[in-house]
């Protein structure tokens, strides 16, 4: 394990008028690992998303991003820097074509060395032979993919992954959590937001349990869903099944 | 001078309110922007004058009339435009350009039917001799304008608060596709809602003459601005804030035209971009996110 | 980049050879002007509605400043007619970053309160308190400066250097990254586009635009009031002319104006309320049937309109 983990979130608080959205919760991230955040809705992992990617700034708390604290900072500054994020309904930019989308990241984006072809990023998506389509002629599986595409092609070193795998097909399941798999292989970060605890078992090398804006677990899925505070906060909700 | 100033202000707000709630609850329902409101207003007033100049209609019984041939009049036109124009990807935006249109048609025929001469009907038909309130001595027609707008309000609270129909239009506001997808037949809701914005337009129209002034077929844009003035103050959609709207924007413009007269027309405009540029929703209006 | 210079060759250049060499044929100059007038508001209009999405329908604001720039320049400095239109770009500018806070409002918020704007900016101009800077309503009358020919001319160079900023737009990953703030701010963001920066370049290019359309109409017709050069039938035209043929296209705005303000001339002006009464049915129709303009004819069936 590395010293100091590439995204560590201290205590971060976020509130909407007088709910509480964030509350304290602290986890951290190293490269290569693919973090799951599950918990109830409106337990606060999108809200979280949304903070570390720059959409909110925090009302409390630090973000660290390799070791530096990026709490606040533009979202598009984060994503030249590294961080990049999926949308649980896809934002394609609908009039655009497919190649024109990735273009637009790997441009402005791709900041870093890292950052790939656009061409690598259809091909890898599977979504080259839709390049020319525009993006609102796309069915919503391929639109998914497009919004990865866009991410990818900013060569990110952590991508946020809000709820990818709702409405996929089992094939289509099975070959995004592969892809996400091959992402990590080659030393990205992951956090994904997801309810589906097969995928989840798949992807994930750790989990954090979230509950009204904090964390109440950290550890391994398997050991999560023995957990008694786990049980009873999914008590009759998604814990088990799928 | 500055208590009268504020009185007559409040008793101008009210009828401000009711000049702005009809362009407000059509935004509230769907999201469009009625820029014919204002042209509507204007066919108020010239069905109040004809009324009153061919058959001597006291304009308190026109008032009923063109309460319920506007809403009829609201029906057909609502459905065929808005159904498809909310299809459209960006509706609110082609709203604008769309009733500009409208706007277009109605000045146009109302220019070519009335010419273009100022019309006004003289305010002792609502009453003669001042009327002391609060120790100020206020025309007759302003307060019968303002009261009769108060009542319109009140009425238009009591349908959105206390009937069936009024949830499920309040439903509708708060998010269109939800009602939709929980059976609520948002087309009829939304349908009755665009014709009672327009018979409360036409509504505000009978009282013009009395507190915009003559009446012409080119005073729909004035009338725009100041409606839109008194929605965004009180927050875009939400009819409650209307009635805070017309009361700030009355209460400014008499200090204004009282203090500051030369400058008084600037107001509903300075108003409007200062409430905007501090709070984007208005004074009631919730937060919104970022970026 | 270069198809952005082929679509210039293609479209704009023999529209500009057409309209400089149209005076030697057709003696109504002050309507070839207007012509010319128009297809710069429209472009200047396209390259903020056409490439962010916002509706300005203050924008005859900037084109008003700019005229104003112009008058005040020649009147109070007298500044020679170029350095006049500096300043009328320079008005039109300024105006420009005090309404840039405007931009964070979005949808119908941003296009009453740019109307408001306007109005406002018309207020202050036209009050009789002004009256010793502005001449108030009363209009001002700048025929020290006036020369149709040299005026005509300057109007034809913005018109040349407006088409050029639309066709780079088309093609440059800027005018990408402006369309795709457009489509999605918060996607955009996530691209890496600064939106903040890309929204405010573009409208400060569209206000420089009309603030100079407006600069070289003062100095063309030299005498005019401020209800003409704050004429919301500016705004009104540029938007209509511009969803008419296709905005974020070089060519659609183009089409609309040879179009439709071709159909104003033929019957606006005898009978100003029937071409009214045509003029709405016609917007409405457009909005109903035809929101993406003429443009989206070709689009839908795969072709690329320049």
């Amino acid at each position: 394990m590395s010293p100091e983990p590439l995204l560590r979130v201290e205590r971060l608080g976020k509130r909407f008028g007088g709910f509480r959205a964030l509350d304290g919760v602290s986890f951290h991230i190293n490269r290569g690992e693919v973090l799951g955040l599950v918990g109830p809705n409106g337990s606060g992992k999108t809200t979280c998303i949304n903070v570390i990617s720059g959409l909110y700034a925090p009302d409390a708390g630090r973000v660290l991003f390799a070791g530096r604290s990026i709490g606040g900072r533009a979202p598009h500054l984060l994503a030249r820097s590294g961080i990049n994020r999926t949308f649980q309904s896809p934002r394609p930019f609908l009039s655009l074509t497919v190649r024109e989308n990735v273009e637009i990241a790997a441009t402005y984006g791709g900041g870093g060395t890292a950052a790939p072809a656009v061409d690598v990023v259809l091909e890898r998506l599977g979504l080259a032979a839709e390049a020319s389509r525009r993006a609102e002629d796309l069915n919503s599986a391929h639109q998914k993919l497009l919004d990865l595409a866009r991410a990818l092609a900013t060569g990110p070193r952590l991508l946020l992954v809000d709820e990818i795998a709702a409405g996929l097909n089992p094939a289509e399941l099975l070959l995004m959590a592969d892809r996400l798999r091959a992402l990590a292989a080659d030393g990205m970060a992951l956090l994904v937001v997801e309810h589906l605890m097969g995928f989840l078992e798949r992807v994930t090398d750790r989990v954090i349990v979230m509950n009204a804006g904090r964390e109440i677990f950290d550890g391994r899925l398997a050991e999560a869903v023995r957990d008694t505070e786990v049980v009873r906060v999914f008590l009759g909700g998604a814990g088990h099944g799928n | 001078m500055l208590a009268h100033a504020i009185l007559s202000g409040l008793v101008f707000g009210c009828y401000f309110t009711l000049v702005g709630l009809g362009l407000n609850l059509i935004f509230g329902v769907m999201r469009i922007v009625n820029l014919a409101h204002g042209d509507v207003v204007m066919l108020g007033a010239f069905a109040a004058f004809w009324l009153f100049a061919l058959i001597g209609l006291h304009p308190l019984i026109s008032s009923l009339i063109v309460l319920a041939i506007f809403a009829l009049l609201g029906l057909p036109v609502y459905y065929l435009v808005v159904p498809r124009l909310l299809a459209a990807r960006d509706s609110e935006m082609l709203s604008i350009i769309l009733f500009f249109g409208v706007q277009q048609i109605i000045e146009a025929i109302a220019t070519i039917a009335f010419g273009t001469s100022e019309r006004s009907i003289p305010g002792r038909v609502l009453g003669s001799g001042p009327l002391h309130l609060l120790g100020q001595a206020l025309p007759v027609a302003w307060v019968v304008s303002a009261a009769v707008s108060l009542l319109a309000v009140a009425l238009v609270y009591l349908y959105l608060y206390r009937s069936r129909v009024g949830t499920l239009t309040r439903a509708v506001m708060v998010n269109r596709d939800e009602a939709l997808a929980s059976g609520i037949d948002v087309h009829r809701v939304s349908a009755l809602a665009f014709g009672i914005g327009v018979a409360l337009a036409g509504l505000a129209g009978v009282f013009s003459p009395f507190m915009l002034g003559s009446a012409t077929p080119a005073m729909g844009g004035d009338v725009n601005l100041a409606a839109f003035a008194v929605i965004v103050i009180g927050s875009l959609g939400d009819p409650r804030g209307t009635m805070l709207g017309g009361l700030i924007y009355g209460v400014a413009l008499m200090l204004m035209q009282t203090y500051m007269s030369a400058w008084a027309n600037l107001l509903p405009n300075l108003l409007l971009i200062a409430v905007l540029l501090v709070r984007p929703t208005g004074l009631l209006g919730r937060q919104v996110r970022r970026a | 980049m270069r198809r952005g210079v082929r679509e210039f060759v293609t479209v704009a250049l023999p529209l500009l050879a057409a309209l400089a060499l149209a005076p030697l044929f057709y003696s109504n100059e002050l309507l070839l002007f207007n012509f010319i007038m128009f297809l710069i508001l429209a472009q200047g209009l396209n390259a903020i509605y056409g490439f962010t999405g916002y509706l300005p329908f203050g924008y005859v604001g900037f084109f008003g400043a700019g005229a104003y720039g112009f008058a005040l320049a020649v009147m109070h400095l007298n500044a020679s007619p170029l350095l006049a239109m500096a300043c009328a770009g320079v008005a039109a500018l300024v105006l420009g970053v005090v309404l840039t806070p405007l931009l964070r409002l979005s949808g119908a918020y941003f296009a009453i309160a740019n109307l408001a704007a306007a109005q406002a900016v018309y207020q202050v101009i036209s009050n009789p308190a002004l009256q010793d800077v502005t001449k108030g309503p009363y209009g001002v009358t700048l025929s020290s400066v006036f020369a149709p020919a040299l005026s005509y001319g300057v109007a034809l160079i913005i018109l040349a250097a407006t088409l050029a900023l639309i066709a780079w737009l088309r093609n440059a990953r800027f005018g990408l990254a402006l369309q795709a703030i457009r489509e999605d701010p918060v996607s955009a963001a996530m691209a890496g586009v600064a939106v903040v920066r890309g929204r405010t370049i573009a409208w400060l290019l569209s206000a420089l635009i009309a603030g100079l359309a407006g600069g070289v109409f003062a100095w063309h017709i030299s005498v005019f009031y401020p209800e003409t050069a704050f004429d919301l039938s500016f705004s009104i035209f540029a938007i209509v002319f511009t969803l008419f043929g296709g905005a974020a296209t070089q060519l659609g705005p183009i089409l609309g104006v040879l179009l439709l303000y071709g159909l104003y001339n033929v019957i606006g002006i005898t009978v100003p309320q029937y071409f009214q009464l045509i003029y709405g049915v016609l917007i409405v129709l457009l909005v109903l049937f035809l929101p993406d303009g003429l443009a989206s004819l070709a689009t839908r069936r795969g072709f690329r309109v320049p």
